[in-house]
């Protein structure tokens, strides 16, 4: 459902980790719920003094999204080198991103165009994202110039039978 | 002999309203012209295009409503 037309545009900008994380975490339960793809067999529960660190260490980034300064939607990466890419300078990646359902009507293009924006501020050669194969944002990415270049796979080791 | 005259050129704003295919005032936020991402994207490449002014991510920062983005190819 659209907002209402008295609101704020959203605006995206980035933000530390610390400052952030006050209002992420009301939104992390509703991002796993749509999101999630082990939902019974993991709980939602961000290590967040992982986080912290690789803040303090300026690899972890997190773009917001506000609308009247209230957090809609967050876009969380890092900033490295690749591991198997030596010499290739910095890679942006994505690790996860939400927004609320109701502020969705465009707040995704300015997120990962802002996205692109932080990658190359921050010097890096690619920048690298993903989505949900139930939730597919393909033709966005496309369109804002990505190539689809790899297909991710999850084994749920503890359900298989030796195979 | 009946006169013809040229087809008119839409402005900006006449041309993003037929893309968007209702009428559509100019003071509508982007985010609540019905629009979702990848349309809205869609929409700004087709005016680059008409127009030819490329929108940078600088200027996204300006482009909230409707008469924003055709203010800028205006």
């Amino acid at each position: 459902m659209p907002v209402s037309l008295d609101r704020q545009a959203v605006t995206t900008q980035v933000e530390r980790w610390a400052d952030a994380l006050p209002e992420m975490r009301p939104l992390f339960s509703a991002h796993f719920r749509e999101l999630g793809v082990n939902q019974h067999r993991l709980a939602a529960r961000a290590d967040e003094a992982r986080y912290a660190e690789l803040d303090r260490l300026g690899i972890l980034f997190v773009i917001t999204a506000r609308c009247d300064g209230e957090l809609v939607g967050y876009f969380v990466g890092f900033t490295m080198p690749h591991l198997h890419y030596l010499g290739a300078g910095l890679w942006a990646m994505t690790d996860m991103y939400y927004i609320k359902p109701e502020f969705r009507c465009g707040t995704g293009l300015k997120m990962f165009r802002a996205f692109k924006r932080l990658a190359r501020e921050r010097g890096c050669r690619f920048a690298v994202t993903s989505c949900k194969v139930h939730q597919d944002h393909s033709a966005l990415f496309e369109k804002l110039g990505a190539k689809w270049t790899d297909k991710t796979f999850i084994f749920a080791l503890e359900d298989e039978a030796c195979q | 002999m009946e006169a013809h005259s040229p087809e008119r050129v839409l402005t900006p704003l006449e041309f993003i309203q037929s893309e968007v295919g209702e009428p559509i005032e100019a003071e509508t936020p982007l985010s609540e012209c019905g629009l979702d991402s990848l349309e809205l994207l869609s929409l700004q490449q087709e005016c680059q295009d008409k127009f030819g002014k490329r929108i940078t991510d600088a200027d996204q920062d300006d482009l909230h409503t409707i008469g924003d983005l055709a203010r800028f190819f205006g």
